[in-house]
């Protein structure tokens, strides 16, 4: 998991300079925009609120396109690219320019490997049982939550008992 | 028979307040009286996409729980911002609202004392008897609080939205879980903002799978939606949109 781990970085206009870096560490999916619910949120106003996404894939991490501005590689408008390591894309013809850069681990370069992707990830979503029976309990085991089932439980009789009351009158 | 449908989410974000707004117009469409109540005390928000401002409000679902005033007196009839114009008499389709109050006093008063559960509990159940409600929905603050487990407590209909990511997988799980344990009648998912090449049945079958619940909607990621900042009712200013197809199904399933 920890391979798949990445950075965005916005470079300045003549493409030499990291203005600023987004450390995206264990996600499979990532939403850029200027929407203030995007997960690397963009000020610039060619940039739409939601104009792209980044999807971890068998292929490896792609960019989808979102908003009509488009993004764009070369000068060429691309609707889906497949991202290399390094690869600059910018957000409409006009808006920022962003750079992907993986983070290999120590262990991935000494392991020899680059970046192991597994290849039935997409979308793959399993559930940690135990992470989840953990949680769980957490929350159960408080006196909090057995209060409310039994209030709950009183509250329900009441409402029945209000229900008929009222279908009767 | 009125419901109780309760709109809930792990995370901030995912859409619960958009969606609500738009099941609810979608619902109300269809010939039905739809109560939206907006239980997210710590940052209410769900009045803007109707269009109605802070000051509007004589009074809110605070006022109430403080024992100020009826719940039907923090009911506000937004039926014609959110529907149109429908003559004077007709029952039929109507929407009311019930904001909370978006002062911050008011929203320090009940994070420090919380809630009167039993009491927030009549007043669903007056709302559903003086306002004669089809339908009572309930947009809800993310994650798992007091507030949460009273509103899936309450609802007949729990649904769950969630972005397809793994984080929101895992964690919507747990108030999945928290729910079937509190004898919720009925629980559904919705997967909203979905980008446009992700396998959409896979997902399904595997949220399916995972969570042992019926995926009732999976809505696409659209700037069109993002763009209307929540300033109004996506189905409405969108009626052909897909996402707005997504959304006729959706309410569909809710209504049966
Ligand atoms: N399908 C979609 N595609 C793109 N943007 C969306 C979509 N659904 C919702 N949004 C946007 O996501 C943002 C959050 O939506 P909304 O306020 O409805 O979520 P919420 O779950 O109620 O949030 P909160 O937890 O803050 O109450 C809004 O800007 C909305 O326009
Ligand atoms: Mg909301």
């Amino acid at each position: 998991m920890s391979s798949s781990s990445f950075a965005l970085e916005l470079l300045d206009a003549d493409g030499g300079h990291v203005l600023q870096t987004w450390e995206l560490g264990d996600r499979d999916l990532i939403y850029l925009g200027r929407s203030r619910d995007s997960d690397v949120v963009f000020s610039n106003p060619f940039v739409s609120r939601t104009h792209a996404a980044l999807q971890q894939t068998a292929e490896g991490w792609e960019l989808q396109v979102i908003s009509t501005g488009g993004v764009f590689v070369d000068g060429k408008r691309i609707e889906r690219l497949i991202l290399e390591d390094g690869v600059v894309f910018r957000l409409t013809d006009r808006g920022p320019w962003l750079r992907f850069q993986y983070e290999v681990s120590l262990e991935n370069q000494s392991g020899g490997a680059t970046f192991a992707f597994d290849p039935a990830r997409t979308p793959v979503f399993v559930l940690d049982d135990a992470q989840l029976k953990r949680e769980v309990e957490q929350i159960t085991g408080g006196n909090y939550f057995q209060e409310l089932q039994k209030r709950m439980a009183q509250i329900r009789s009441r409402t029945a008992t209000r229900k008929a009351a009222g279908e009767s009158s | 028979m009125s419901k109780i449908v309760a709109i809930h989410s792990f995370r901030g974000g995912t859409g619960k307040s958009n969606t609500t707004a738009n099941l609810s117009v979608l619902i109300a469409r269809a010939g039905n009286r739809v109560g939206i109540i907006d239980t997210d005390i710590h940052s209410p928000g769900i009045h803007v996409i109707f269009g109605r401002k802070p000051e509007s409000f004589h009074h809110t679902l605070n006022d109430y729980l403080h024992g100020k005033c009826s719940i039907k007196q923090a009911a506000y009839d937004v039926t014609e911002s959110a529907i149109g114009r429908v003559g004077p008499d007709d029952e039929r389709p109507r929407i009311f609202l019930i904001p909370s109050s978006i002062e911050v006093g008011e929203i320090a008063k009940v994070l420090r004392e919380g809630y009167d559960v039993a009491r927030l509990n009549d007043g669903f159940q007056d709302l559903l008897h003086d306002l004669k409600l089809d339908y009572l929905m309930i947009d809800t603050h993310p994650g798992v609080n007091e507030e949460t487990l009273l509103s899936i407590a309450i609802a007949n209909s729990f649904v769950l939205i969630l972005r397809p990511d793994s984080q929101d997988f895992q964690g919507t799980a747990v108030t999945l879980e928290l729910a079937r344990r509190l004898d919720v009648e009925r629980i559904q998912v919705i997967v909203n903002k979905i980008p446009p090449s992700m396998d959409r049945e896979l997902l399904r079958e595997q949220v399916e799978s995972g969570y042992q619940a019926p995926v009732i909607g999976m809505l696409p990621l659209c700037n069109e939606m993002a763009e209307l900042a929540s300033s109004g009712v996506f189905s409405n200013s969108h009626p052909d949109h897909p996402l707005t197809r997504e959304l006729v199904r959706i309410a569909d399933q809710i209504m049966n």
